[in-house]
């Protein structure tokens, strides 16, 4: 019936020095005692539920003596579970161990590190239902990924958005032809007359809205892979321009996944095959692609322009990097504008100088390319201090 | 086992001493306990007892227990949720409460009324702006795939002005709200500055209307670095502000909005270095990002904002309730009235009044100027846990740990209804807009819906695996969002749920049951608090606790 066995009331008088008790008083107490302790632990986990908590504490059943008027048991905080050692000449007697610490020790120890403060953090749970994949939010089970036709692998890999199945993306057959069309105009044809038709139609078609998806991974891989087709990274940056143009589609989704292949093409090292091709246009065309890019949604995104600065000062400030990418960093900070280019450029253009000086002049640079490629980053530097003068 | 919890507490109970001073004990002698028994089965108990001439059992049998023979095959005891209760008042009391009548209507004059009349002269204009606001919409979920942590709030008012297309056309089929009855208030309700009016005026017209299509949107507060120190959460109303109540007796509010807006301030400035990681809070320029609110000697158990965001009411162990202002920084009022703990207190929807529950069984309702309490209401068995008030404040709803729910009218301060059901401690509770339904949640994961007019159960919602700490409906009464100590945040379809059960029973008696619309994990983060802002997008706050 009880769980307290008379045994302990005794061995429990004996120990605060009561050593006369008959032995039909011991029954009487242990009861009662069990009784009060379970009322306590009753009290104790309505504390507990309370502080919002489901593991008891000994701060629970401290509380819970508080609302019973009953002096609280000092020495106990819940850590580590209490470790019992059998007393010594008694098999059935425990006792929990306590270490004797010397003062000086405990005075002279250095101080623990203070705990953190709170804090608040907030992020999105789940947006209209669904929950996005940030590290914020626990990691998504395994889907059953319907493994089809390429069309929505396409979306899976392209867009790493939602969580929930891909819906199944039905593009007409009329899109489909226009995507495969203009893909193929761009990896092959793109200096004829009909590529130039189809970046018009780019730029002012209503109905291609549900294919923008499909562009923006199609530039984001042909950059990745082609940095040496020159012809192509043009068209690339063509085709996006085209698609910014556009003012019946919504492209501000997808710029997360357009800008480092737009980056790619202004800091890059190597853009083409080395001397035939004119890569300082392309990195021309960027840097106005960058800045209108900056300009029409950097109110909405307040980190864009700044990452992108941040970008290019790196590229700029790296003595390691090849001039090229000097030189793509420096058009990319004068097409931002002059209040760019007076609090970034200006004060790095001494130490800037020091470092291109050696380049320009014939005695220390004999390497040919190398002396024109820094003039042309000499050019570009003036160039940037024009506009902001003006 | 259906009544483990109260044979565990009647073991302890060990001498005649001890049956005296237990309560349970003493209300289970007073009462009979009623037993739902089908006519076979009762007639072999009655000729077994006969036949084995056990007189001490037959007299026990006779005089403590009520049978409620039904004819016919025995039923399932499962899908019955009156089984559980062997409460002191007994069944017939309760029925005898649950007669009396209530007005369950919404207030006369609210805003939503106004809203409502004002919008019909209204053309359909905002339709053309729907898709503009799209974009709006994807923009959103594209910033937070990129993980920016710091223009939480900014991302917030961004979502605000999304305009939900069908919003207009769906208000003239609209919502509950618009068919509810309208009652007088008993009490004198606090006159709205015109400012604040017309601020909620305009959320009223931006709100996105959700249905079992469309979920909401769920902001996450998470609270780091708590080691197991904080008691409660509160949000107020629009989501900004979010208090956290601590064991070692503070309280401390955060400015969601300022806080937000600071990290989304540092890096448009062009400076030479630009700072390394914008994702971190700016809390090394004030030193602290909160506001500490220190004076009470206990820890907090439960705060509350008041509805326009400018008052904010804490509770703690040490049986005081203290109002603080969140614009003065500063305690005002100290309320004592309780001698134990106050487990809550709750605002009314109109603010000036509040309730409390506390460890002395009672719930009082107390008004902003008098540290005096207006009423007592007193009626629980057990501690009053939770308290919330209904929508047209005229009726305050309480929970508590004899397993029942009370409503009590507040003007005469008497029960109204009792709600039996649960199968242990209650511990939130959330009305639904409409003023027709109670949503309660107890400590085994279980919440029950109720209607209030009739007192019954419309249909348990079995879903959680721990305490269900928060509960809260959508503005328009469809949807209803709990969350529980198993670190997910479930939204239940409303109206589902009161469509199946009107419909009679099947074959199998499983058309209680609900199914639940989406189940929202988190990392490692009970759920503590939730509230839907008067826009429908849904704030929770938990704390991160450490998996042991």
């Amino acid at each position: 019936m009880s769980i307290v066995p008379k045994e302990t009331i005794e061995v429990i008088a004996q120990s605060i020095g009561i050593t006369n008790l008959s032995p039909d008083v011991l029954p009487a107490i242990a009861s009662d005692v069990e009784y009060r302790v379970r009322e306590i632990m009753q009290e104790a986990i309505k504390c507990m539920r309370h502080s919002r908590r489901t593991t008891l504490t000994a701060v629970d059943v401290d509380s819970a003596l508080g609302l019973r008027n009953v002096e609280p048991v000092y020495g106990f905080a819940s850590g580590d579970p209490l470790r019992f050692k059998r007393a010594a000449g008694h098999k059935d007697l425990f006792y929990i161990e306590d270490k004797d610490v010397e003062f000086k020790e405990v005075i002279e120890a250095p101080l623990p590190k203070a705990p953190l403060d709170t804090e608040v953090v907030a992020h999105w749970l789940a947006i209209e239902g669904v929950q996005p994949a940030i590290p914020e939010n626990p990691p998504p089970e395994v889907l059953a990924v319907p493994s089809d036709n390429g069309k929505t692998a396409y979306k899976e890999d392209g867009i790493p958005v939602d969580i929930k199945l891909p819906v199944k993306h039905v593009l007409s057959r009329e899109l489909q032809l226009y995507f495969e069309k203009i893909t193929e105009l761009t990896v092959s044809r793109s200096d004829s007359a009909l590529f130039k038709e189809a970046l018009v139609s780019l730029a002012t078609d209503s109905g291609i809205h549900p294919l923008v998806p499909y562009f923006t991974f199609f530039v984001a891989d042909e950059v990745s892979r082609n940095l040496n087709k020159f012809s192509l990274l043009f068209a690339l940056m063509r085709l996006v321009w085209s698609l910014l143009q556009n003012p019946h589609i919504h492209i501000e989704p997808y710029l997360h996944q357009l800008m480092p292949s737009v980056m790619t093409c202004l800091v890059a090292k190597r853009l083409g095959n080395k001397f035939s091709d004119n890569h300082w246009d392309l990195r021309n065309f960027t840097a106005n692609l960058v800045a209108s890019i900056c300009k029409r949604f950097g109110h909405v995104y307040h980190n864009l322009q700044p990452r992108v600065t941040r970008t290019l000062l790196h590229a700029f400030l790296d003595p390691s990097k090849a001039l090229p990418q000097h030189y793509g960093a420096i058009q990319g900070l004068a097409t931002l504008g002059p209040n760019v280019v007076r609090l970034l450029v200006l004060p790095n253009l001494d130490p800037y100088l020091r470092l291109l000086e050696p380049e320009m002049q014939l005695e220390k640079q004999k390497n040919e390319v190398k002396r024109h490629e820094a003039w042309l980053v000499y050019g570009a530097v003036q160039l940037a201090c024009a506009c902001m003068i003006v | 086992m259906m009544h483990s919890r109260d044979l565990q507490k009647l073991e302890g109970v060990l001498s005649p001493s001890h049956l005296e001073e237990m309560e349970f004990a003493r209300s289970l002698r007073q009462s009979k306990v009623s037993v739902k028994i089908c006519q076979y089965s009762y007639d072999l108990l009655i000729q077994y007892l006969h036949k084995t001439q056990s007189i001490t059992m037959l007299g026990i049998v006779n005089e403590r227990i009520n049978f409620q023979v039904s004819p016919g095959q025995p039923s399932s005891i499962s899908d019955d949720a009156d089984v559980f209760t062997l409460v002191g008042s007994g069944h017939d009391a309760a029925d005898l409460v649950n007669q009396k009548e209530i007005h369950w209507g919404l207030l006369e004059d609210s805003l939503e009324e106004r809203l409502e009349k004002a919008g019909d002269r209204i053309t359909d204009s905002d339709k053309a702006d729907g898709e503009v606001k799209d974009g709006d919409l994807e923009e959103n979920k594209k910033r937070s795939a990129d993980g920016g942590k710091g223009g939480s709030t900014q991302k917030k008012l961004k979502k605000d002005k999304v305009v939900a297309t069908t919003g207009k056309a769906s208000r003239s089929e609209s919502s509950t709200t618009s068919g509810a009855p309208r009652v007088k208030p008993e009490l004198t309700l606090p006159i709205i500055p015109t400012e604040v009016e017309h601020s909620i005026l305009e959320d009223l017209r931006n709100r996105v209307q959700l249905s079992s299509m469309t979920l909401p949107s769920i902001s996450f507060y998470t609270f780091i670095n708590t080691h197991n120190g904080l008691n409660c959460a509160s949000i107020s109303h629009d989501g900004s502000l979010v208090a956290g109540g601590f064991s070692d007796s503070s309280l401390k509010v955060w400015d969601m909005a300022k806080l937000g807006q600071q990290t989304g301030n540092t890096p448009s400035q062009g400076e030479n270095e630009l700072a390394p990681n914008e994702n971190i809070l700016n809390a090394n320029a004030k030193g602290r990002s909160y506001t500490l609110f220190r004076g009470h000697s206990g820890p907090v158990y439960s705060t509350t904002f008041s509805p326009y965001g400018d008052f904010l009411l804490s509770s703690s162990s040490d049986s005081t309730i203290r109002l603080w202002s969140t614009k003065l920084n500063a305690n005002l009022v100290c309320y004592k009235g309780h001698n134990y703990p106050v487990w809550d207190v709750q605002f009314s929807p109109v603010g000036h009044y509040f309730a409390s529950a506390s460890h002395d069984r009672t719930a009082r309702i107390w008004s902003m100027d008098r540290i005096q309490p207006l009423r007592i209401m007193a009626g629980h068995l057990s501690d009053v846990d939770c308290v919330q008030w209904h929508a047209n404040c005229n009726y305050v709803a309480t929970g508590s740990s004899d397993r029942t729910v009370r409503l009590w009218d507040v003007q005469s301060g008497e029960c109204v209804r009792i709600f039996i059901g649960h199968r242990s401690m209650i511990l939130c509770l959330a009305m639904s807009p409409d003023g027709r339904y109670m949503a309660s949640g107890d400590e085994d994961g279980k919440i029950m819906m109720w209607d209030l007019a009739s007192g019954r159960c419309v249909s348990p919602l079995v879903g959680h695996s721990s305490c269900v700490w928060s509960l809260s409906f959508s503005c328009e009464g469809s949807l209803l969002a709990s969350g529980s100590a198993d670190s997910t945040v479930k939204i239940w379809d409303v109206t589902k749920s009161l469509k199946v059960s009107k419909t009679e029973e099947n074959k199998n008696g499983k058309t209680n049951r609900l199914r639940s619309l989406k189940t929202l994990p988190t990392k490692s983060t009970p759920v503590y608090a939730l509230q839907f802002s008067r826009r429908n997008l849904l704030f929770a706050a938990g704390a991160l606790t450490k998996i042991a």
